[in-house]
């Protein structure tokens, strides 16, 4: 059975909670996988993205092309969640805000030290952080 | 075998359809717009006569928003450690499902939503395009 089956199965049960913005930023620095939501020309697309919390905000990789395009100076949300099959526990963190690409070089530098996983050859990547304007997250439990 | 920029192996529409159905995971990311802004939140969903299906609270502002929304949808299964899987999207139109039949199937068919105790209502999201994914080693899943 995956977690998330897990998950959905103990919430008839269990009670949804509201979690503080401590707690949220806690669960977002302990995961790396998230999906972010942003419009593309008038279109919501949704894509997983490798991220890290970085002193507070989401900061994450893209390459260049239209995605970033309508990524840049643009509003978005980003979720992450997560299932604990032992436990029957699971939480979901939801960060609203603008998004803007890391440009200055100091900014770059610590960005590119925080991502290092390996990218394509030849690929350029770009640097994306969160500005979040409201953040927000519930746990069953 | 098609190949994106990034040297991503594209799904076909048939691939993509195979791993929505094959119960790899029931957890999607519905996004949407709410009010011109982007909004995204986990369902537990299933697939139902070629459309995913999820349930919504009732007076839930996801019950609001779905009302003939266009939406996207997307499913990943990801390996933490070896960082390969797949990613999947559909775009289409969110409608409620009052069909007292289709309800009873899907009651059957769906896991239980993340919202406990409330009085429960049925979405489903008609395909209208579907894309995916493969995330190989190296390659890691990001924006584009």
């Amino acid at each position: 059975m995956s977690a998330a089956t897990v998950l959905g199965a103990s919430a008839p049960t269990g009670l949804l909670q509201s979690l503080s913005v401590d707690d949220c930023l806690r669960l977002l620095a302990s995961q790396y996988l998230g999906r972010v939501a942003f419009l593309r020309d008038g279109v919501i697309e949704v894509r997983p993205v490798n991220y890290v919390l970085d002193r507070g905000s989401v900061v994450f990789r893209t390459d260049h092309g239209s995605a970033l395009d309508a990524i840049v100076g643009s509003a978005v949300a980003f979720e992450v969640d997560q299932a604990v099959p032992s436990s029957h526990d699971g939480w979901s963190v939801v960060v609203h805000g603008k998004a803007e690409e890391i440009w200055q070089p100091e900014e770059l530098d610590h960005a590119r030290n925080l991502l290092l996983r390996p990218w394509a050859p030849g690929e350029r990547s770009h640097y994306v952080r969160i500005l979040s304007s409201a953040i927000s997250g519930r746990r069953i439990t | 075998m098609t190949v994106d920029r990034n040297g991503l192996q594209m799904l076909s529409s048939r691939e993509c359809l195979a791993h929505l159905s094959a119960g790899e995971t029931t957890v999607g990311r519905l996004g949407m717009l709410a009010a011109g802004r982007p909004l995204i939140l986990p369902v537990n969903f299933a697939v139902h006569d070629a459309a995913l299906a999820f349930r919504v609270g009732d007076g839930t502002m996801l019950h609001e928003a779905v009302q003939r929304a266009d939406v996207a949808f997307e499913v990943d299964v990801i390996d933490p450690t070896w960082r390969t899987g797949w990613s999947v999207v559909v775009h289409g139109t969110a409608a409620e499902v009052l069909d007292p039949v289709e309800i009873d199937e899907l009651r059957d068919l769906l896991p239980r939503s993340w919202a406990a105790g409330t009085k429960e209502h049925f979405v489903k999201v008609t395909i209208a395009r579907v894309s995916g994914r493969r995330i190989a080693r190296g390659a890691e899943p990001a924006a584009r």
